[in-house]
């Protein structure tokens, strides 16, 4: 069986990422960031981290292990919101903290890749943030974009890293679940 | 997957493990208090106690009327609690003060009907959004205590029986149903805990309450029928200033438009962090109506407003001292909600009728998004 670690920084979203993944069948936990690499490791296939308030890198120390486990998971990593400006952080990318998006905002795809397959060119997303990432980590690569987000979307496919700026788990977004699964079933 | 049929085989047998000599259930009316009673009787029958407080924040008859309805699936006691209520709470300005000033009055008064019957349980219908947006200190929704570190017994003398504390909204509705819950029940919008009083936006007066329990039913009834998950009114004091950067960031959406800020804050959340910030209110004539829904990104992004309106207009009131805002959205489980595109013309209807109540200087519609606002103003 399937086990989906979410790791919670108390975002308002992240019991509806659990109640997503269970209602698509899948087994899903939420984590805290102070649980050692180890223990994670051995517990679960893939995690996701999602969103909650703090702002990167300010609030880094209020983390925990949250940053290794983003860098040395063995598993598929998604992040969400922060879990994405943490991602494209930690591996060199650059956040800014000028482009707030809140609410409904058109996403348009550049590069489907694995976790937007099967969502329209075009769609809505919701979204809730401050921070954003400017400029991706070298060996990602771009798959969406907003009018004032740039790096809505990313992948580093050889390494199973994935970040969305956007929620897919609430239900505003569209394809929202499309995505969900797409990440869940690179976990089998 | 959410199965209504095991999850209450589940929580009976787990409801009858417990050491119950009796329990009341705090019901409002509401789909999420009414079925935990509900599925709470079917485990311990008579020694639940379902009784429904007249806080005097309802709406008109309601009351009377949720009493009503339920009668033959729950024998509710109906109290009227409504002078210890207006007591605590008119006069009170701040949103989070009046949230939590209700929960000390409501539980006090909970804990005292605990004791003169000789129980030792509470059960009520908290679900999943509620404890997440109270522990996440967006707001404090009245009925989550355990999730904050409130020890009920020895606070209140009363145990905590929560058996819809995981479940979102759609699947509440899911179980009500599966309950036998009247559909009336399982499809009324949600209201809030502390009713009416934190849709008299700002300073609470019984002027002010009043001026919301007429609109309420007005806007109710005038956008009846539409598909939409909650719709309501709210009034505060037409007390305003102009905003000389608001106005520039919206300019070419409009002849002429003029943005302000009302006196009175609004709830909001961006960024998974409550924002108490300004209310905004854009006025004069837009090139096209849909643009009244592109207002939200421009005056929201990067500033403290949390809620946009757009003037209706005063629909021919005769300069009364309050501004009532119409509130819609549509939404399956609360955590996001859309602002349905109503037509002008529907919402110039209801405005006409709201301007008829000499208390009402002005009508506007909510054209924000949660995020970056929350439903409710408070």
């Amino acid at each position: 069986m399937v086990t989906i670690g979410v790791v919670n920084f108390g975002g308002q979203y992240n019991h509806l990422i659990k109640r997503r993944l269970e209602d698509m069948g899948f087994t899903a936990r939420l984590i805290s960031s102070i649980e050692p690499l180890d223990i994670i490791t051995r517990e679960f296939d893939c995690l996701i981290v999602s969103g909650g308030s703090w702002n990167i890198p300010a609030d880094l120390p209020r983390l925990g292990n949250a940053p290794r486990y983003v860098l040395e998971f063995p598993g598929p990593v998604l992040g969400i919101c922060l879990g994405h400006q943490l991602m494209a952080y930690e591996y060199g990318g650059v956040l800014t903290s000028n482009k707030p998006e809140f609410g409904g905002v058109r996403v348009t795809i550049d590069d489907e890749d694995t976790i937007l397959r099967g969502v329209d060119r075009e769609f809505t997303a919701w979204e809730s943030h401050n921070v954003s990432v400017e400029r991706e980590p070298a060996g990602f690569t771009v798959l969406a974009h907003s009018s004032t987000v740039r790096v809505q979307a990313m992948a580093n496919e050889r390494i199973m890293r994935y970040g969305v700026q956007f929620h897919p788990e609430v239900k505003h977004t569209q394809f929202g679940d499309v995505i969900l699964r797409n990440f869940a079933e690179l976990c089998r | 997957m959410f199965i209504p049929e095991e999850f209450t085989k589940a929580v009976i047998n787990e409801i009858r493990r417990l050491e119950i000599r009796c329990a009341i259930a705090a019901v409002s009316g509401g789909v999420d208090s009414t079925t935990s009673a509900v599925i709470t009787r079917l485990a311990i029958n008579d020694r639940l106690i379902p009784v429904l407080f007249d806080t005097g924040f309802m709406r008109i008859n309601e009351p009377t009327e949720v009493t009503e309805s339920l009668r033959g699936l729950l024998p509710i006691r109906l109290i009227d609690v409504k002078e210890e209520f207006y007591t605590a709470m008119m006069g009170l300005s701040d949103a989070e003060e009046k949230r939590v000033r209700f929960r000390s009055t409501f539980y006090s008064a909970l804990s005292k009907l605990v004791k003169d019957n000789g129980c030792d349980w509470l059960v009520q219908g908290t679900i999943a959004p509620d404890w997440i947006e109270t522990v996440g200190g967006i707001k404090t929704q009245h009925n989550v205590l355990a999730q904050i570190g409130i020890e009920t017994d020895k606070v209140y003398g009363f145990k905590l029986l929560e058996p819809l504390k995981e479940l979102y909204k759609d699947q509440v509705r899911a179980l009500a149903r599966f309950l036998g819950v009247p559909a009336s029940i399982v499809n009324r919008q949600p209201f809030p805990g502390p009713g009416l009083s934190i849709r008299a936006v700002g300073l609470l007066t019984m002027e002010k309450l009043n001026v919301v329990k007429w609109s309420t039913k007005i806007v109710e009834e005038g956008l009846n029928n539409l598909g939409l998950s909650q719709w309501f009114a709210a009034a505060w004091e037409d007390e305003r200033v102009y905003d000389e950067e608001l106005n520039k960031r919206v300019k070419d959406l409009g002849r002429g438009l003029t943005v302000e800020t009302f006196k009175v804050k609004g709830t909001g959340v961006k960024g998974d962090s409550r924002e108490y910030g300004r209310i905004a209110v854009v006025s004069g004539e837009l090139n096209k109506w849909s643009d009244a829904f592109n207002l939200y990104p421009r005056l929201t992004y990067g500033t403290d407003v949390t809620h946009v309106i757009y003037e209706l207009g005063d629909g021919g009131a005769k300069g009364g001292k309050f501004f009532v805002t119409i509130r819609a959205v549509t939404t399956s489980d609360y955590m996001t909600a859309d602002v349905p595109k109503l037509s002008r013309g529907i919402l110039t209807k209801v405005a006409r009728e709201l301007a008829k109540n000499d208390s009402v200087s002005s009508i506007g519609f909510d054209v924000t998004p949660k995020p970056p606002a929350t439903i409710e103003f408070e």
